[in-house]
């Protein structure tokens, strides 16, 4: 087997990401680090007295355009409140809680997604308005809030064919924020499913263990152990009892049947400027080593901005070269896009591209624009209405 | 500010991200060969690397550090894969693997190896692209050394069977 290590060492070392995953995992670290020191012993809640039980309805139903939350979550980015009111396509049901405390309530907040992709998004609160963060590290002052972050053990009733996913923070208010996420490749109308959540615990290294069937690698249990980052026990580590460690002892679930909307996306459109862009261009011949930079000129073909950002599509005959080819394109280096706003602000817009498979010497390529908000660590969308052209490389294409 | 000297001096972020550039290439093969999707494997990798970023305790050393960043991606791929256990396998997801290589027989050697059973592509991936010995494996695995010869054994079998019948090995 000496060759096929060799060889599968090579096949190996040409594979590379399409995005810089280093990058997109830093900023959901610096999101989300902890920066502070919590001891255990700070934390420690008070024990679970009588349970006030509370249950309580909540249907939000709504219609509006449809978004396309690929490009968001698999990122990771959650989404903006304001962005919900404008998305709600489907419906919550059999929300209900249970908190050590009576003081606390969740609220959902909406509902949002595509046909294949849902993700409801609530909030839990304090009825008096103090910060539900305070409870778990007695933060002294709002920055310090936002740094404590959380794990919580939550059950998703299976489904064939589902996938899910439940994310939450701290919100800058204090108070935490969770999102679950329904996930269906066939589609997602009329289908329901149940999401449990229980137990909040504060910032401390989460580690989730498994053991495997020895017979056909199936994972028998999982179990999970808290161990304190900063004050490392001399035995390098020993778990701490999960029970040491409860801030919030709560559980809470709801169910959702999504029903898709029948309207259609905000789009605001240019069809054929008449104006060209340099496009960098990475050209490789299969099957060689070859590889080499053209430049050559695109045609920007089409573009729009929905709610979700936007896209523009551009094309570019291919001369000079015949036979197999790939290509990647480089467009962050010899392009500046912006976003134009109405009223005058200029937004910079991060880039996704792709190209297509040249078919008869036309490559169809696109890029995705949307902005990064630096302060909120989130994607930003815009409105179309809000949009009034947009700009590459210092040539301004309106919009109509 | 709350943070001391000493938490600091734990989570040296410079260096934990020339750790992170350094193996995220390596990060990515392994997710790709456990998932056989682009996109999937970025999540895989990118999770790892958010690990780590997120871990605040310190590593014994680069090859300590090493090892756990293969676990938590093959971690990574195990959860994405339950995830999506049930769905049908999105065939441009593999294409944008397989275009990035350079000859046919790469694109052949790596679907056989991604075709294993996830137990047996994991032992190989491991045992020839990480350089790991059994011992390191099963550490790794958390699963004896009897185990981790047994799977290469069969994986190494597996393989060549596939690999004849593409005419790669014969």
């Amino acid at each position: 087997m000496n060759d096929f290590k060799e060889n599968f060492g090579k096949t190996m070392g040409r594979l590379s990401a399409g995005r810089d995953v280093v990058a997109s995992a830093k900023i959901r670290a610096e999101a989300e680090r902890p920066q502070r020191k919590i001891s255990a012993r700070r934390i420690l809640c008070t024990a679970a007295a009588v349970c006030g039980v509370l249950v309580c309805g909540v249907t939000v139903a709504g219609s509006a355009g449809l978004i396309d939350f690929d490009a968001v979550f698999g990122n990771r980015i959650s989404v903006n409140d304001s962005e919900l009111a404008d998305s709600l396509v489907g419906t919550v049901k059999n929300f209900k809680y249970k908190v050590s405390d009576k003081d606390y309530k969740i609220d959902i907040k909406g509902v949002t997604g595509d046909d294949k992709r849902v993700v409801v998004i609530a909030e839990i609160l304090r009825t008096d308005g103090t910060p539900v963060i305070d409870c778990f590290a007695n933060p002294v002052s709002p920055d310090e809030r936002q740094l404590v972050t959380l794990s919580q053990v939550t059950k998703v009733s299976s489904l064939d064919s589902f996938g899910y996913g439940i994310d939450y923070r701290i919100g800058e208010e204090g108070n935490i924020k969770l999102s679950a996420e329904l996930y269906n490749v066939g589609g997602l109308d009329g289908k329901k499913m149940t999401f449990k959540g229980e137990n909040f615990y504060p910032a401390v290294e989460y580690n989730k263990y498994e053991r495997q069937n020895e017979t056909d690698g199936v994972v028998q249990t999982e179990y999970v152990k808290y161990r304190d980052p900063v004050e490392v026990p001399d035995n390098g580590g020993a778990a701490i009892d999960l029970n040491d460690i409860l801030a919030l002892d709560m559980k809470w679930e709801f169910s959702f049947t999504y029903r898709q909307s029948d309207k259609s996306k905000q789009v605001k459109s240019l069809n054929a400027p008449e104006e060209s862009f340099p496009l960098n261009l990475k050209v490789h011949t299969v099957g060689t080593k070859d590889e080499f930079v053209r430049k050559l000129t695109a045609q920007p073909s089409y573009m729009e901005a929905g709610s979700t950002g936007g896209r523009v599509d551009y094309v570019y005959k291919n001369t000079g070269y015949v036979g197999n080819l790939t290509y990647v394109t480089d467009v962050s280096e010899c392009n500046e896009i912006y976003i134009i706003m109405k009223d005058g602000e200029r937004v910079e817009a991060s880039i996704g591209s792709g190209c297509e498979t040249p078919e008869e010497n036309i490559i169809t390529c696109s890029y995705d624009l949307f902005y990064w908000d630096e302060d909120s660590f989130t994607s930003v969308f815009i409105n179309a209405d809000d949009i009034a052209a947009i700009s590459i490389n210092g040539t301004v294409y309106e919009l109509n | 500010m709350y943070i001391g000297k000493d938490v600091i001096n734990l989570l040296d972020r410079e260096e934990f991200e020339r750790i992170a550039r350094e193996n995220a290439q390596r990060l990515y093969a392994h997710a790709a060969v456990m998932l056989r999707s682009a996109s999937d494997a970025e999540d895989a990798a990118e999770e790892a690397v958010y690990q780590l970023f997120k871990r605040t305790k310190p590593f014994e050393s680069e090859e300590h550090c090493r090892a756990w960043l293969i676990r938590v991606t093959v971690n990574a791929s195990l959860k994405i894969l339950r995830r999506r256990k049930r769905y049908s396998e999105n065939g441009s997801e593999l294409e944008k693997i397989t275009e990035q290589f350079e000859y046919p027989e790469q694109s052949e050697l790596f679907t056989a190896v991604s075709e294993l059973n996830e137990k047996y592509k994991t032992v190989i991936l491991l045992y020839y692209y990480e350089n790991m010995s059994a011992e390191e494996i099963s550490k790794l695995l958390k699963i004896s050394v009897t185990a981790v010869t047994t799977r290469l054994d069969r994986a190494r079998k597996q393989l060549k069977e596939k690999l004849e019948r593409s005419g790669i090995y014969e």
